[in-house]
């Protein structure tokens, strides 16, 4: 009789790593924090522009997934159910420091090295593929800061689309919209974005 | 340029890869003969990619291990969470917590002063009943009078046929010996009494607020060092009586209160020394009222009890037997007496 050993764990789906956390298995749901928690933290960061908010929304996020895994009924992917509690809480958030009027920190620095963890630039190769657009540094470290100025409309869009690499159908599922308004949102933040980027540039 | 206005929008989707196969080969086809969208197209794919590449938040090593913390419910103890942060919460959480607030404090203060009647009539018998030291059982001596009509201040009790007895203490469980002052819990008693008394609210209006001596707990039943038990047909002018005599005797009365079966009672407090001059004086008065009716019948049985109530062998005319104990007096100073006066219909 073999136990399921970690080589077997990681190969275990959400859905089926759900449904061992709603039997009472904990060590799935920690293998579903473990598996999930970049992504968490990353969307939480992109859409906060703050390390300790990302963190603690991207913590509160899988607290609140413990609590309520017993009502998940598979009706969508983990990681949109994920996503839209990260998302949920990042509002919170905005509201919660628009209230004590702090806007959005914007860094330029494209490093940031804080005591939880690491950021770091990736930036594309600057290789020839076709349809690949090259991005240099100097590239991204603008777009950062223009994001941040971003209406967190506009960069919850973003974010979903190219950082979480989500299609359309997706991201409605995950803001609770038609795909016609996510096509026009992510069109419109584009746009902003854009044109913000000329300004400086 | 005219396509391009038309086909604007639909160039996101076209990077994103979201069109519909023939919306896909339209816009390809408008591209294909247009440098501008070309250029457009290729600013988009760099902007996708740009945010694709922004700086990423990597976990702390720790991060599953506060999610489990946090499951357990336990506060942050890195220290990023002062006191004042949970006292300077947001305001939508902190206005209902204060607003909580006030509504325990007022349920808390209604339930301290509205039913301030009862409280003010309770809180001194409670402080009785701890603090005041039993008496010991004397011999029941006892000396009946008969009466044919009740005191003056009662007339409307003329035709009331009231008989009086009182029984020794030795019936009553003795109540536990306590040196403590119980005086000021008697004289608070005594102001709101004789305040009540005063304005002639002593039946009815009075009788719905009390019934503390309704139950077997009643806070005096083990302290009454005597049960007089008086028939007659109203209990409001027995009360109102014995608390017009007990007043220059520096004592008092508690409200009357349904003790069942169409019983009332209430209780007598008296300084340990004016507990004799009570019984004698009230001896004299029903004395004084049976001679002038010229109804006078005296008994005496010392062994009588509560529970077998002397039944008068002069009813005519209404008179009013009174069977009192002697000699509960003087034996030690005490900070208080008290006398159970029960108020039982007439036997006809």
């Amino acid at each position: 009789m073999e136990r399921v050993g970690i080589g077997e764990t990681a190969t275990r789906s959400d859905a089926e790593l759900v449904a061992q956390c709603q039997s009472g298995d904990d060590a799935a749901f920690d293998e579903l924090v473990l598996r999930h928690q970049q992504r968490a933290l990353n969307v939480a960061f992109q859409l906060l522009r703050d390390h300790e908010d990302a963190a603690e929304v991207a913590q509160d996020a899988f607290v609140r997934i413990y609590r309520s895994i017993g009502g998940f009924r598979g009706d969508c992917e983990f990681t949109t159910w994920l996503h839209q509690i990260v998302v949920n809480l990042a509002r919170n958030k905005h509201r919660w420091w628009r209230r004590r009027g702090r806007h959005a920190i914007v860094s330029l620095d494209c490093t940031v090295e804080t005591d939880d963890g690491a950021l770091d630039v990736q930036v594309a190769a600057p290789t020839d593929a076709p349809d690949v657009a090259v991005v240099k540094a100097e590239f991204v470290r603008l777009l950062n800061a223009r994001m941040g100025e971003l209406p967190p409309k506009f960069r919850e869009v973003l974010v979903l689309r190219n950082v979480e690499d989500m299609n359309y159908d997706q991201i409605a599922a995950t803001l609770g919209c038609s795909v016609g308004t996510v096509k026009s949102r992510i069109a419109r933040a584009r746009e902003t974005l854009r044109e913000r980027m000329k300004d400086e540039g | 340029m005219k396509d391009c206005s038309h086909i604007g929008t639909e160039l996101s989707a076209y990077v994103d890869s979201e069109l519909a196969p023939e919306k896909r080969a339209e816009v390809e086809k408008h591209i294909a003969g247009c440098p501008r969208c070309q250029q457009r197209v290729a600013g988009l794919r760099e902007l996708a990619a740009g945010v694709a590449a922004l700086p990423k938040a990597q976990p702390a090593p720790q991060f599953l291990a506060e999610v489990r913390r946090k499951i357990r419910g336990e506060r942050d103890t890195s220290g990023q969470r002062s006191w004042a942060d949970i006292v300077f919460r947001p305001f939508w959480v902190k206005v209902p917590l204060e607003a909580l607030a006030v509504v325990v404090l007022l349920i808390g203060a209604s339930a301290l002063f509205l039913p301030r009647s009862r409280q003010a009539r309770r809180l001194p018998a409670t402080a009785m009943q701890r603090e005041s030291e039993p008496a010991p059982a004397p011999p029941a001596e006892t000396v009946v009078a008969t009466a044919a009509q009740p005191a003056r201040e009662a007339p409307a009790a003329a035709n009331g046929f009231a008989r009086m007895r009182a029984a020794g203490r030795d019936e009553i469980a003795p109540a536990p010996a306590a040196p403590a002052p119980a005086a000021k819990a008697a004289a608070e008693w005594t102001v709101d009494q004789r305040g009540v008394i005063g304005t002639n609210r002593v039946e009815g209006s009075m009788r719905q607020h009390l019934d503390f001596s309704q139950t077997a707990g009643s806070p005096f039943v083990q302290q009454a060092e005597e049960v007089i038990v008086v028939q007659s047909d109203n209990p409001g002018t027995v009360h109102s009586r014995v608390a017009f005599m007990v007043r220059p005797l520096n004592g008092s009365v508690t409200p009357t209160s349904d003790a069942g079966q169409g019983v009332q009672k209430f209780y007598v407090l008296l300084p340990p020394e004016n507990v004799a001059p009570f019984k004698a004086h009230f001896t004299e008065a029903e004395k004084l009222m049976a001679r002038r009716q010229n109804v006078l019948q005296l008994e005496s049985k010392a062994e009588d009890r509560a529970d077998s109530m002397i039944v008068p062998s002069a009813s005519v005319g209404g008179a009013t037997n009174v069977v009192v104990p002697l000699g509960a007096s003087g034996e030690e100073p005490k900070q208080s007496a008290v006398l159970e006066i029960q108020v039982v219909p007439p036997k006809r």
